[in-house]
């Protein structure tokens, strides 16, 4: 009887494991193969084994006739991550910090405010957007894009870090007002030291967020020079000839950052996932 | 003493403003433009329905909206059960558990772009799941067909998707006291009964909290079937936010977009006022 439900637990283990599996095995059949190879032979592993696909993607053009090589997408992407982790991290502590920690009228209110616009979907108010940063006169830009990510982070982040600030004890906080520290410096001198692992988890899935969105960088961006690295990868999948190897070089690239970060961080964002979506 | 009351607004400011300029004013900009006959280069000329009387005629949403739900339901569904059998496995401890968690974390970290090409590679007609079966000598599948495209992009939601699932419920199992598992045996409970009368109470926030954060997220998913399919073939995989977004920026029907987009509102909102009625309950 219990080795039954052994059995039945690895069955289903290794079935789920396998469907995990397929996907990012063939993904490196695709990219670590020659184009011509995966079209005509349809090879089950790397045969020949060559690096020329990523190669192409960065020493040549990224896609047909843009002229730019991967490296650019890249770096627009990291621009964008970052100046949004940076905007929105530095916003999120501070809200963060009156709604977990002082006494005012409204906080409820303000906390469910917060609340709706972390989970509001963000295509609702597309039209509008486009015409705020038309407006604005931000449109095509980086600056742009990292503006309307704070569409995603900013809530997401004060959310996230008012309930890592919650679980500090309150009387750490009171004994710095007490020695003479002011509230900003009870925040920057006790409160972050002892809240470090929630906002580097917060900014490690800022970063991420910004790094993936598509939604919004189609919106924003119109000119292949500003292309981030999700818009590029959509860009080269056009009509019926798709250049399969440098689609897939790129693919697996742009997961490496949130996939390094997300592995670097495990135990942190486990406990991240869990206090900012579900303990609220 | 005037400076410490107004100190917490303070704080909250730059948040509020942001929230208020990039989310509510437009929230409430795509409600005025949902009213408005405004074409691109022209100015408003009138106000009234027609944006609405248009979307309705043509039925083109009503079609999407099914479309949304057929998704976001089975996804949801799907995702449940197979996060919910995997975190009951994970939960009990066996050699190489903390490893076999991290792999099946795996799909969660993969960005949404990154899924979405791998799984329009795998079904695509030449694709990997067709060369796999020609391999074992059964005929390939069109898999991105008009017939099969939403369920296929369903299937790769739920790989996506599955481990958020099953880490939030490893979490809630773990905040389960073992002593209510000791009392339900001391009074005769088999393993069913415990997970019928200890797990599943339990775990109950848990799951309601998980499922309406997901069910918003993949509702509003655009990323995912957008790369795969564009919403093709024919308007066999359009889910809303695609229709809105092809409506709205690349036929530039503004109003026509904003009306939609309008029209889905009440779904948002209900489910919105659901899970902040479950967080404030949980706090």
């Amino acid at each position: 009887m219990k080795n039954r439900g052994g059995v039945t637990r690895t069955v289903v283990l290794l079935v789920i494991g396998l469907v995990v599996a397929l996907p990012i095995y063939w993904a490196f059949v695709v990219s670590f193969t020659p184009p011509a190879v995966v079209l005509f032979k349809k090879p089950l592993y790397p045969s020949p084994f060559t690096l020329e696909n990523y190669v192409a993607l960065f020493a040549g053009e990224w896609g047909p006739g843009s002229g730019y090589s991967f490296l650019l997408p890249v770096r627009n992407s990291i621009i964008v991550a970052v100046g949004n982790t940076l905007l929105s991290v530095t916003v999120g502590i501070l809200a963060a910090y009156a709604l977990a920690m002082m006494q005012f009228r409204g906080k409820r209110a303000l906390s469910t405010f917060v609340l709706f616009a972390y989970v509001f979907p963000p295509f609702i108010i597309m039209i509008a957007l486009r015409y705020l940063i038309t407006w604005l006169g931000i449109n095509d830009t980086l600056y742009g894009l990292i503006l309307l990510h704070c569409v995603i982070t900013v809530p997401y982040c004060t959310w996230m870090l008012r309930a890592y600030f919650l679980s500090v004890p309150k009387d750490i906080e009171e004994a710095a007002m007490v020695d003479g520290c002011t509230r900003f410096q009870a925040l920057i001198r006790v409160i972050l030291p002892v809240t470090l692992p929630g906002v580097i988890t917060a900014a490690t899935f800022a970063f991420t967020l910004s790094w993936q969105d598509l939604i919004l960088a189609l919106i924003t961006l119109d000119t292949d020079v500003n292309y981030t690295v999700p818009m590029a990868l959509v860009n080269m999948i056009q009509g019926d000839f798709i250049q399969w190897g440098k689609l897939m070089a790129g693919a697996v690239v742009g997961a490496l950052p949130p996939i390094f970060v997300y592995y670097l961080l495990q135990r942190h964002i486990v406990s991240g996932l869990t206090a900012g979506a579900v303990k609220g | 003493m005037m400076k410490k009351r107004f100190e917490p607004y303070m704080y909250m400011a730059p948040a509020v403003l942001i929230i208020a300029f990039i989310i509510i004013f437009p929230l409430i900009y795509t409600l005025y433009i949902s009213f408005a006959s405004k074409l691109i280069g022209r100015e408003i000329t009138s106000f009234g329905f027609f944006n609405y009387a248009k979307v309705f005629s043509e039925g083109r949403f009503f079609s999407s909206f099914g479309k949304s739900l057929f998704f976001t339901v089975i996804s949801v569904f799907m995702k449940f059960v197979i996060g919910l059998a995997l975190a009951l496995i994970l939960n009990r401890s066996f050699r190489g558990r903390g490893l076999v968690k991290g792999y099946f974390f795996l799909p969660w970290c993969i960005p949404w772009f990154t899924t979405a090409i791998l799984f329009l590679w795998m079904f695509r007609f030449s694709g990997g799941v067709n060369t796999m079966l020609t391999r074992a000598g059964l005929s390939p599948v069109f898999w991105l067909s008009e017939r099969l495209a939403l369920v296929t992009g369903i299937f790769a939601n739920i790989w996506k998707g599955f481990p958020f699932f099953m880490i939030s419920f490893l979490a809630g199992l773990q905040a389960i006291p073992k002593e209510l598992y000791e009392a339900a045996k001391v009074d005769g409970a088999g393993p069913f009964q415990q997970f019928l009368h200890v797990t599943l109470p339990g775990l109950r926030n848990v799951i309601l909290i998980t499922c309406t954060l997901s069910t918003l997220w993949t509702f509003g998913l655009f990323d995912l079937l957008y790369v795969m399919t564009r919403g093709g073939p024919g308007d066999a995989s359009k889910v809303l936010p695609i229709l809105v977004y092809e409506t709205g920026i690349r036929q530039y029907e503004f109003g026509k977009a904003a009306a939609m987009a309008v029209l889905t509102l009440p779904v948002v909102l209900l489910l919105v006022f659901v899970l902040v009625r479950l967080t404030r309950r949980e706090a």
